[in-house]
C-alpha cells in the first residue's frame, strides 16, 4: 500500500572544506537560486577595531623607534591586554549580482550548535546522501543604501512628524537634496556670496526701520543740521521717486536701460558693507549712500527714511538715547577699511548728483499724489533724471563687467523688492509727509497703494499704520474707515476673513 | 575558478540545488565525526503514507551504535556505556519564515580562499530518536552525568608541593650566556658609529638610547658624546627622553615639528 524508498547516508571525511548556513528572513525576498553573481567577503572594520588611535607615522619623519611595542609593554604593566584583530572572525558582506545589487552584512550567530549538530545532506549521484557537518551559521542582513539621518536631523523630522505624510519618500528626499545642492552649489556660488550679504543688509534695515531711522537722528546729532537737511531732502526725493516707481510699476520693471545706474550704488554699497567707515564724516557718507540704497531696494527704507528725517528726529533722538545704532556704528568703525578713502569721494560725487535731481521733482511732489497714473508718470520722469545723474556716479564706481550683470541682478533686486516690502510695516507715512498733505501719517495714498500691493485684511492695514509714528490723539482707525469707504477696494473673503484689494490702474 | 584572495568571488553555480539540512543529536554526530570516511552511517527510507504525508526514518548503523563514545572508550568501563537508539525518525520542520542557503569555504592548493554556494536549503529536517526505553535510558544516564559536581572534594594524605623555589630560572641563565658570548662593548671608530646613527634616524625620527646602543652596540658613554654632536635631546613630552637629528642633519624638512 506504501512505497518507500531507501537512501544510504554517507559521512565523507572532508577537513578542507567548511560548510557554513546563511540566514536570510523571509521578508528580504532573498532566492539564492537566482543569484546570477556575487561576491563575498569579510567585512575590514579595522579601523572601527582599532577605536580612534591618533595617528603617528610608522617611519620617517615624526616617527619614534619602537613605538608600538613600547605602548604595549606600558599597558601591559597596567594589567591591560589588547585583543588581536582578525580578519577571519569579521562579518561577511555579501554583494549579490553585481554593482547594483543589494548587500548584506552576515553575522556569525552563536550558540546554535551548542547542544546539537546541523548537517548538510546533499544527494549524490547514485542517489546516496552525503552528510556535511555545519560549522558555522550566520545571519545576513541586509546593508541600507540610504545615509541613516544625523542626531540633528532626526530631530528636526520629528519636528514635522506630524506633518509629513509620505514617510517612504524622506529618504528618497533627502538623497535628492543632496544631489541637488552638490550640482548647485557651484552655480549659485558666484551669486549667492554678493547676494547674503544684502540680503543680511536688508535684515538689519527691516530692524532698523521698525526702530524707525535711527541712523539719520544719530547723524543729525554729529552733523551741521541745515546742510544735512538740504542734503538728505534731495536724496529723499531721489529715493521717492524710486520707491513710487516700484509700487506703481512693479510689473513693467522690465528695466530701462537708466536703472544700470541702480545697480551700480548697489554695488558700492556692498562694498561699502565690507568696509565700512570709522570717523564721523566717513559715516555720514556711508550712511547717506545707505539710504539712498535703500530707496532703490525698496521703498520702505525710503519712506522710513523720510520720516525719520523730518518729522521724528528731533523727537525721536530724546527716545532714543539708549539706540542700538551705537551699537552697530561702533562695529562698522571695528570694520575699517583702507579703502574707504576712495569709496567716500566717490559717494560725495553722487550725492551731489542726487542733489541735483532732486531739486526738480521737489515742486512736482505736492499737488499730484492723489493721482496715481499720473504720479507714477512723474515718477518716471524723476526716475530718468535721477537715474541719469546716478549712472555716471555708479560707473565711475563700477567696471563694465558690473553693468553687464546687471540684468540679472536687477531682477533680483526686484524680487527682492517684492519679498520685503509687505513685511515691512512702515512704509505708509512718508509719502504724505512729502506732500504735506496729511500730518498724520495716514493717506488716501498709502492705504491705496498697499492695498494695491497685495491684498490684506483691515486689521493687517491697521497693523501697518500702528507701527509708523503716528502723533497721539489722532484716531486712525476711523480716519482709514473713511479712506477705505472712499477708496471703495475690491472684497474677496478667503478663509472666512475679508481681505481688501485694489487693481492697479 | 581561481579567485585571488582580494577578490572574493562567490561562485553560484551550485545555487539551485536543493539540499537539506538536518540536525542531528550529539551522540550520533560525535560518532559520525569518528566513523571511517564514505562508509554508510545510516539508511534513510522515505515511505509515502496514505495521508499524502511522507513518513521518513533513519536507522543508524550497527557498526555506530555498537561504537563507543569517545571519552568512555578511555575511561570508565563499558558497561557504563548507554547504548544508543537505532531508529530515529525525521520531523520536517517549517522553514516558510527565513531563507536559508549553504556556502562553504575553503582552500585552494595556493592557498586561495574559495567561496561558493552549496545549495539553497529546500528542507529542514530533525532527526528525533524515537521515544522508547533505549533512549529513556540514555537520557538518564546523561542527566545524571551532568549532575556530578566537576569539583569534588579529596582528602590528602601530605601535602603537594606547587611550586618549588628555583635559584636561577632558565630565561635568566639564557640571557647571562648571551651576555657573556657578545662580551664588553668596545668603543668602534666614530664616524662608523656616526654612518649607523644615520641609517638609523633615516627610518625614524626618534630614539631612545637604549634603542641606539642595542642598534650600534657602542657604550653607552660613547654613544651620548656622539649624539650629543649630531642630536638634540628631547627633555619633555612628546617624545620625552627621545633623541633626534639635529636640523642641519636632517634629510626631511622639519615642518611638522612637534
Amino acid at each position: 500500500m506504501s512505497q518507500s524508498q531507501e537512501f544510504v547516508v554517507r559521512v565523507p571525511r572532508e577537513t578542507k572544506k567548511r560548510f557554513h548556513v546563511m540566514r536570510f528572513s523571509a521578508a528580504l525576498n532573498v532566492d539564492v537560486t537566482k543569484w546570477k553573481s556575487g561576491r563575498l567577503e569579510r567585512e575590514n572594520n579595522i579601523k572601527e577595531f582599532k577605536g580612534s588611535v591618533e595617528e603617528v607615522p610608522k617611519y620617517g619623519a615624526g616617527s619614534e623607534f619602537g613605538r608600538d611595542m613600547k605602548e604595549e609593554a606600558r599597558r601591559k604593566k597596567y594589567g591591560i591586554t589588547t585583543k588581536k584583530y582578525k580578519a577571519e572572525d569579521q562579518p561577511w558582506i555579501l554583494r549579490v549580482n553585481g554593482r547594483e545589487g543589494r548587500k548584506y552584512r552576515g553575522i556569525r550567530e552563536g550558540g546554535v550548535s551548542e547542544n546539537t549538530s546541523y548537517y548538510v545532506f546533499f544527494q549524490a549521484h547514485d542517489g546516496a546522501f552525503e552528510a556535511f557537518s555545519v560549522s558555522e551559521w550566520y545571519n545576513f542582513i541586509p546593508i541600507p543604501k540610504y545615509k541613516a539621518l544625523t542626531a540633528e536631523e532626526a530631530e528636526e523630522k520629528f519636528v514635522k512628524r506630524d506633518k509629513i505624510l509620505n514617510y517612504f519618500s524622506v529618504m528618497a528626499s533627502k538623497k535628492k537634496q543632496g544631489e541637488e545642492s552638490g550640482e548647485n552649489i557651484e552655480e549659485k556660488l558666484v551669486k549667492k556670496k554678493k547676494k547674503d550679504f544684502k540680503v543680511s543688509d536688508m535684515d538689519d534695515w527691516n530692524y532698523d526701520s521698525d526702530n524707525s531711522g535711527i541712523k539719520s537722528e544719530n547723524q543729525s546729532d554729529e552733523e551741521d543740521q541745515k546742510p544735512k537737511n538740504k542734503l538728505k531732502g534731495s536724496n529723499k526725493k531721489v529715493k521717492k521717486g524710486k520707491g513710487k516707481k516700484k509700487g506703481s510699476d512693479d510689473e513693467d520693471d522690465d528695466s530701462e536701460p537708466h536703472e544700470d545706474s541702480d545697480e551700480g550704488d548697489f554695488d558700492t554699497r556692498e562694498v561699502d558693507y565690507m568696509s565700512s567707515s570709522s570717523s564721523s564724516e566717513e559715516e555720514e557718507v556711508d550712511e547717506k549712500l545707505n539710504r539712498e540704497l535703500k530707496g532703490v531696494e525698496d521703498e520702505d527704507a525710503l519712506r522710513q527714511l523720510v520720516i525719520s528725517d523730518e518729522e521724528e528726529e528731533e523727537e525721536e533722538n530724546r527716545e532714543k538715547s539708549i539706540d542700538p545704532n551705537s551699537e552697530k556704528t561702533q562695529s562698522e568703525e571695528s570694520k575699517k577699511i583702507p579703502e574707504l578713502d576712495q569709496k567716500v569721494k566717490i559717494k560725495q560725487e553722487k550725492d551731489d548728483s542726487n542733489s541735483g535731481s532732486s531739486s526738480s521733482s521737489e515742486d512736482s511732489d505736492d499737488s499730484d499724489f492723489d493721482d496715481s497714473k499720473f504720479q507714477s508718470a512723474m515718477f518716471m520722469q524723476k526716475k530718468v533724471n535721477k537715474s541719469k545723474n546716478g549712472s555716471d556716479a555708479s560707473k565711475s564706481v563700477t567696471d563694465s563687467s558690473l553693468v553687464e550683470e546687471k540684468d540679472e541682478k536687477h531682477s533680483k533686486s526686484a524680487i527682492k523688492r517684492k519679498l520685503i516690502s509687505p513685511e515691512a510695516p512702515v512704509s505708509k507715512k512718508p509719502k504724505s509727509m512729502d506732500s504735506n498733505v496729511v500730518n498724520d501719517g495716514i493717506t488716501e495714498e498709502a492705504v491705496k497703494r498697499y492695498l494695491m500691493r497685495k491684498p490684506m485684511t483691515t486689521t493687517e492695514l491697521l497693523q501697518k499704520f500702528k507701527s509708523k509714528k503716528i502723533p497721539m490723539g489722532t484716531d486712525f482707525t476711523t480716519t482709514i474707515a473713511q479712506i477705505i469707504k472712499k477708496l471703495n477696494p475690491e472684497k474677496q473673503t478667503i478663509k472666512g476673513k475679508l481681505y481688501l484689494s485694489i487693481k492697479p490702474s | 575558478m581561481s579567485a585571488s584572495s582580494s577578490a572574493k568571488e562567490l561562485n553560484v553555480e551550485n545555487a539551485s540545488r536543493g539540499v537539506w539540512l538536518v540536525k542531528v543529536p550529539k551522540y550520533i554526530s560525535s560518532r559520525w565525526e569518528r566513523a571511517p570516511p564514505l562508509s554508510e552511517v545510516g539508511r534513510l527510507k522515505i515511505t509515502k503514507g496514505p495521508g499524502g504525508k511522507p513518513e521518513i526514518l533513519f536507522d543508524l548503523s550497527d557498526d555506530l551504535v555498537a561504537m563507543k563514545d569517545a571519552q568512555n572508550s578511555s575511561g570508565s568501563t563499558s558497561k557504563d556505556q548507554p547504548v544508543i537508539p537505532k531508529a530515529h525518525r525525521f520531523t520536517i520542520s517549517d522553514i516558510s519564515n527565513q531563507h536559508l542557503a549553504v556556502f562553504s569555504h575553503s582552500e585552494d592548493e595556493k592557498g586561495n580562499q574559495v567561496l561558493a554556494v552549496e545549495g539553497n536549503v529546500v528542507q529542514k529536517g530533525e532527526c528525533r530518536p524515537m521515544g522508547d526505553n533505549k533512549y529513556m535510558a540514555l537520557k538518564k544516564k546523561t542527566i545524571v552525568a551532568a549532575r556530578q559536581p566537576t569539583k569534588q572534594v579529596l582528602q590528602l594524605d601530605k601535602a603537594v608541593v606547587n611550586y618549588k623555589p628555583i635559584a636561577a630560572h632558565k630565561a635568566d641563565i639564557e640571557f647571562e650566556q648571551r651576555r657573556k658570548a657578545e662580551g664588553k662593548k668596545s668603543r668602534e671608530d666614530k664616524d662608523k658609529v656616526m654612518d649607523v646613527l644615520f641609517a638609523a634616524f633615516e627610518k625614524h625620527q626618534y630614539y631612545n638610547i637604549k634603542d641606539l646602543e642595542r642598534i650600534t652596540k657602542q657604550p653607552i658613554p660613547y654613544l651620548k658624546e656622539i649624539l650629543k654632536e649630531i642630536c638634540i635631546y628631547n627633555a619633555k613630552n612628546p617624545h620625552k627622553n627621545m633623541w633626534e637629528l639635529k636640523p642641519e642633519y636632517r634629510h626631511y624638512t622639519a615642518s611638522d615639528k612637534s
